[in-house]
């Protein structure tokens, strides 16, 4: 199999980025978790274009990224005992909401979803 | 007691209903509080978890409200008491889904829990239909699952300051030219 994992971190394509990691617990059966700062090289493109929701009371805008990375992306998980990974890429807050694992290949591709709805 | 919120309602019930199902030591957090900011993690298919949802429900007893004045300093303290009927969405999953539902719904008539609820002006309206079964589909496997909806009337009120009257001056003029003024004090 190619491993195109030195693809990942080619300077010509690739850039740093933070990644927040939370793990928590439920107290009193809410879930209340913190996070840890992760610092990440990786490739991130937009996977949709930043289109606007124009709903009644406000415009809500909305997008997608891929992440593209040698280290494991996480998603939500009940072992982990976390939620999504929450990467911070040009001023804005994107969580997980897919990871593929092709580490067979050398990376892992994430699809993050923008959180801010403004 | 001012306005409660949906939260705070929640946040009432959960350590009732962990209490009724004996999960106090060994699980209290299987009784989680759904529609979560951050969407917590799942649990497994062989775990007995609950989940409450309260939805405040429309009636006609919710439109009354009933006003008081007590004496405050300086002003008087209004107070307006209404009900809000608040229903209460109960999911349970896992093997004993039904039987946990089952037990909750019982133990509503416990004085225990009703001199509980009443303490937080709470209390269970004795009219809630069975527990329904509604197995659900997932991960290529049906998982377990029971619905019911419990109903509470709440009191609840609010309490704000109303300007009142200390004193009013009165002037009368009259045609012949004598004025007379006073004062009227509370």
């Amino acid at each position: 199999m190619i491993n195109v994992r030195e693809l990942i971190t080619d300077p010509d394509f690739s850039q740093k980025f933070t990644v927040y990691r939370s793990s928590g617990e439920f107290v009193n059966g809410r879930w209340v978790e913190t996070h840890t700062e992760v610092s990440m090289v990786g490739v991130i493109i937009p996977a949709s274009a930043k289109e606007l929701n124009m709903l009644p009371e406000a415009d809500r805008v909305v997008g997608t990224i891929s992440i593209y990375t040698k280290t494991p992306l996480y998603i939500t998980s009940n072992d982990r005992q976390g939620t999504s990974d929450k990467i911070l890429w040009k001023g804005d807050l994107w969580k997980l909401i897919s990871v593929n694992n092709y580490s067979d290949f050398g990376f892992y591709k994430g699809i993050a979803q923008r959180m801010a709805g403004d | 007691m001012a306005m409660r919120t949906i939260a705070e309602f929640e946040d009432i019930l959960q350590p009732i209903i962990v209490d009724i199902l004996d999960w106090s030591v060994s699980k209290p957090n299987d009784v989680r509080i759904g529609w979560e900011t951050e969407g917590p993690p799942a649990f497994k298919i062989t775990d007995d978890v609950i989940f409450i949802m309260a939805v405040p429900i429309d009636h006609q007893i919710n439109r009354q409200q009933d006003v008081s004045y007590d004496e405050g300093s300086p002003d008087l303290l209004e107070t307006r008491g209404m009900t809000r009927v608040m229903g209460l969405n109960v999911i349970a999953y896992g093997a004993d889904a039904l039987y946990n539902l089952k037990k909750i719904k019982t133990a509503m008539f416990y004085e225990s829990v009703r001199h509980t609820l009443s303490a937080e002006q709470i209390f269970y309206i004795p009219d809630t239909i069975e527990p329904r079964r509604a197995p659900e589909p997932g991960q290529g496997q049906w998982w377990e699952r029971g619905d019911m909806q419990l109903q509470f009337n709440e009191l609840l009120t609010d309490t704000r300051e109303q300007n009142a009257v200390e004193s009013v001056d009165i002037e009368i003029d009259r045609e012949n030219g004598v004025n007379i003024e006073f004062t009227i004090n509370q």
